[in-house]
């Protein structure tokens, strides 16, 4: 219905082809310029909360900066709340942008930090209503005791909520952070992951989370945009980009720690199909190597989670032969690194299994692997593209 | 067990008391020096100075102790009263036209302007110029009639018409406030500029996304952050100014008559052509201890209210 009203911009925001090219340092503009974002498209709709995520430099800090206005795209539009924000300067877009850099104003304390929105033009509010809501998340961040420091007499973390806050207390259009938590401690960013998922959730404006970490992209996404090198590998629920990852990239930025990749080349003998790296040669199950014989390529990636190889003793049949690396323990489960000659992968297993790979972790000793028949992945050698079917 | 002793024998002994009683000289050792030179170059003459003005000194002969007479005799002096009021007027004209055409002139330099790095180096010219050089400059440019500005100025559009500026009572200490402002706008303008380009650029980008306008931006942000800067570039010219000698030594001397005495140009003449070296350090001590205090009062309060220093 709205949309119609809105002469057919829907609510919630919608990017189209943001395409944004910066000139190298040094040289001229419009020769060979550096391209940092390649057509992104993304839609959120009101109360949707997108994670955006992605190695640092995939651009996504780029993004936001455009969305809020702070950067004018080489190409693309940009919608939101039935508005099109082309010609709309920053400070008339309703945007709430959290910096990664903070961007705190150094003269004022932590109070004036998180009341200064709402005395500015776009979101000014009677000063009672202010106070109220900026002792609400304060008290929320826990940082209300804090309320009368300057940002210099800030740690890292405090200055990043002070910097969260001023963006929580807005009713904006639209919630931009941009790695909102990243510099808080582990316990901190698992309370503050979940309450300010639920607030933003709470809002009818849609919301942006730019994380470089996977795992807290899924953890907070209602939907998540996977970014590597300014274009957009992977969209989807949290569910599907980690059941079924894109392509390698993803792969790469998910788990923790994230799954083993293996490039391998395919092999037929008999009626299996084997993946062969060296001296290893692993059969693959039915349906992946149906897949596999479709998509008619020999160059291959083969993707494991870390939790999904088990030991076996050094020898063994079937198994493949690894050395030990490194060994981990974290208390309720160990990290155990394996060289597969010349590759590194990552194995995470029960502490006793790791124990019982020898004193000092077995470091250097020669130790067997299997993999799962279930829970694989395969990538083309080439693309990194998932194949089709698997 | 074995480990563990043979670390704590490796480990080094903890410090005793006597080692750190014999390195207490060190830290005197180093400032030593510094301080040497700073009591020598300015302590003693200052000393010596608080001593002469306790003294009848004329004629280069120190006489007797005479306690406060220096103090009083140049307190009842018009002529002392005439160079604080004029050495007054002038840094109230000069200083705050220098300190607003200066950060307008560092707000306009941070706009991106064409041409900046030719600009700059064009600015610093005044203020690198010797205050004599500047001096002469300027008498030539407005000596009587024929000077450059006087002929095609002043006597073209019949102002003070058959004089120079400086042979004026009444003119001849604005046209030292105008050469004091060419001379110093540069400097203050560079400084501030310097400070513009010092602040960070996160919360211009903050105030941006809120909506703010340039004026609210310069109002909330700039002038907050640039205060420090501006107290403590403003008290350095504020002194400079009050004490300022050269410039005025060379275009008048002081005159006509006594119209452009300032206390600096005083105690030279007290010294130099009347020989009364008591009073004149009395009149030394006296504008000394009067920065002291203001000195003291301002730190105080930029301390509390502006958070500078």
């Amino acid at each position: 219905m709205s949309a119609i009203l809105n002469g057919g911009i829907p609510p919630g925001l919608t990017a189209r082809g943001i395409a944004k090219s910066f000139a190298r340092p040094g040289a001229k503009p419009k020769v060979d310029p550096h391209k940092v974002l390649h057509e992104i498209g993304i839609e959120v709709g009101p109360g949707e909360l997108v994670a955006i995520t992605g190695p640092s430099g995939a651009g996504k800090s780029t993004f936001c900066r455009i969305l809020a206005g702070l950067e004018r795209p080489d190409a693309g539009t940009v919608t939101l709340a039935g508005r099109d924000l082309g010609a709309v300067p920053a400070g008339q877009r309703r945007v709430a942008l959290m910096f990664e850099s903070y961007a705190l104003y150094p003269h004022l304390t932590v109070r004036g930090n998180a009341l200064s929105p709402l005395q500015a033009p776009g979101g000014r509010l009677a000063p009672a209503e202010a106070q109220k809501r900026v002792d609400e998340v304060l008290e929320l961040l826990e940082i209300r005791h804090l309320g009368e420091r300057l940002p210099g007499a800030l740690s890292g973390g405090q200055k990043q909520r002070v910097a969260l806050a001023r963006t929580l207390v807005q009713v904006p259009d639209l919630f931009l952070l941009d790695e909102p938590i990243s510099h808080l401690d582990a316990k901190l960013r698992h309370k503050l992951r979940g309450e300010i998922r639920r607030r933003l959730s709470a809002q009818s404006a849609p919301s942006i989370w730019a994380t470089p970490d996977g795992m807290e992209a899924l953890s907070v996404g209602d939907r998540v945009v996977v970014l590597d090198q300014g274009r957009v590998e992977q969209v989807g629920t949290p569910e599907e980009i980690w059941q079924r990852p894109a392509s390698a990239r993803v792969a790469r930025l998910l788990g923790d720690p994230p799954m083993n990749l293996i490039e391998g080349t395919l092999m037929r003998a008999a009626d299996t199909l084997y993946v062969t790296r060296r001296d290893m040669r692993l059969a693959l199950p039915p349906a992946l190597a149906a897949a596999a014989a479709r998509h008619g390529t020999d160059s291959i990636i083969l993707g494991v989670r870390p939790d999904g190889i088990s030991f076996a003793p050094a020898g063994a049949e079937g198994a493949v032969a690894a050395e030990i690396y490194s060994n981990e323990p974290f208390g309720k489960h160990a990290i155990v690194t394996i060289d597969l000659g010349a590759l590194l992968a990552k194995v995470k297993t029960s502490m006793a299994a790791a124990a019982a790979l020898g004193a000092d972790g077995g470091i250097g000793r020669g130790v067997g692997i299997t993999f799962p028949a279930e829970g694989l992945s395969l990538f083309d050698g080439a693309t990194g593209r998932a194949l089709a079917g698997t | 067990m074995t480990r563990a002793s043979d670390r704590m024998t490796t480990e080094p002994a903890p410090v005793s008391a006597p080692v750190l009683r014999e390195r207490r000289w060190y830290p005197y050792l180093l400032i030593g020096p510094s301080m040497i030179m700073l009591v020598v170059v300015s302590l003693v003459p200052f000393l010596y100075a608080v001593y002469l003005s306790f003294h009848a000194a004329k004629f280069g002969r120190v006489t007797d102790f005479i306690g406060f007479d220096n103090y009083a005799a140049l307190l009842a002096d018009p002529r002392f009263w005439n160079s604080i009021g004029v050495a007054a007027t002038f840094v109230v004209i000069a200083v705050p036209i220098e300190f607003m055409l200066g950060l307008t002139g560092a707000l306009v330099l941070n706009q991106n302007v064409r041409g900046r790095s030719l600009l700059i180096p064009l600015l610093f010219m005044p203020t690198m110029m010797a205050p004599i050089v500047v001096g002469l400059l300027w008498k030539i440019m407005l000596a009587g009639s024929w000077g450059f500005l006087s002929y095609n100025v002043l006597e073209r559009f019949d102002i003070l018409p058959g004089t120079s500026v400086f042979a004026s009572p009444d003119y001849a200490l604005y046209a030292l406030i105008f050469v004091d402002i060419w001379q110093w706008t540069p400097f203050m303008m560079l400084a501030f500029f310097a400070g513009l380009q010092a602040l960070p650029l996160g919360p211009y980008r903050a105030a941006a996304v809120d909506g703010a306008n340039p004026l609210q931006m310069f109002f909330h942000i700039t002038l907050p952050l640039m205060t420090p800067l501006l107290a403590v570039i403003g008290l350095l010219r504020f002194i400079d100014a009050f004490k300022v000698f050269d410039t005025i030594y060379i275009l008048t001397g002081g005159g006509p008559g006594i119209s452009t005495e300032t206390p600096s140009i005083l105690a030279n003449k007290m010294t130099f052509e009347f020989w009364n070296i008591g009073e004149a350090s009395a009149l030394a001590v006296l504008v000394w201890i009067a920065f002291f205090a203001f000195c003291s009062v301002f730190y105080q309060i930029a301390k509390k209210k502006l958070n500078a220093f």
